[in-house]
């Protein structure tokens, strides 16, 4: 297994997050993030950061914005 | 539900049957009021949005079935939102990108989790500092982490080469974070 360097580590973990790391060098990321002092906790905020990011579904406004569409179109200037 | 399948609903748009048109927005309008609040905010979303699904109905004749429905849809309302984006706050770029990226390869670099938390607390502040990165790494953040695209569509969606695509989303993640997380006195208070 190779052992990584925390620079070599932390350019990995974008990869990571996104399971695109190969399986060797995701185990080598695992096993410094199990034994470094510094990265885990950089590791678990960042991923808390990005999924704050995360859109949430606001069925709501649907039914809302078909109707001002259906309105829009219904102009006579609107034809497809 | 209606049983039709997109293209179903599209050669019946086309034909003139605007409800099918209105089905297909019902749709995918989940997915687009999203990506639109995020990228425009809550108040002008459904204003972009709508203009959007207009271009969309006046853009029905050209529509060949290439891409799928849903991704043609996604890349008029990705486009009215960048440029609405552009119209409405001209970006603001006062950081320096790869002197955030430098950050994480110092191996001393660290930081203290309670901040960070703190600071992701108020989601007013992660929005402005969405404003302050190059758009490019904005458009990863929103699209690949908030919208979930894979870097391929992000690609597609807003123009861009592949590589730098999937080098955007590596790069916006680290310096976001690294902005959030910087001991900046001015930003803590703001968070509280």
């Amino acid at each position: 297994m190779t052992v990584l360097s925390c620079p070599e580590a932390r350019s990995m973990v974008s990869d990571y997050i996104d399971g695109d790391l190969p399986p060797a060098l995701a185990r080598s990321l695992e096993e410094h993030l199990q034994s470094c002092p510094w990265c885990p906790p950089l590791y678990a905020s960042l991923v808390e950061t990005l999924a704050d990011l995360k859109a949430h579904d606001d069925a709501a406004g649907v039914e809302r914005l078909v109707a001002r569409v259906l309105d829009a179109i219904a102009r006579p200037s609107d034809g497809p | 539900m209606d049983p039709r399948n997109d293209l179903d609903l599209i050669e019946a748009a086309k034909a003139g049957d605007t409800a099918s048109f209105g089905e297909l927005v019902r749709r995918h309008a989940p997915r687009l009021l999203a990506l639109a609040r995020q990228f425009v905010g809550p108040d002008a979303a459904e204003d972009v949005l709508q203009e959007a699904m207009v271009d969309a109905y006046r853009g029905l004749p050209g529509f060949a079935g290439h891409a799928a429905v849903g991704t043609w849809l996604y890349r008029i309302a990705v486009n009215r939102c960048l440029q609405e984006r552009r119209r409405a706050k001209p970006p603001v770029v006062d950081v320096e990108p790869m002197e955030l990226l430098a950050r994480w390869e110092d191996p001393d670099y660290s930081v203290d989790p309670a901040l960070v938390a703190a600071r992701r607390a108020h989601a007013e502040t992660l929005q402005a500092l969405l404003g302050q990165l190059p758009e490019g790494y904005r458009n990863a953040l929103l699209l690949h982490d908030g919208q979930g695209l894979s870097a391929s569509e992000l690609a597609a969606v807003t123009g861009i080469p592949l590589g730098t695509a999937k080098s955007n989303i590596r790069r916006s993640r680290l310096a976001l974070f690294a902005l959030l997380a910087q001991d900046d006195r001015g930003l803590l208070e703001e968070a509280r």
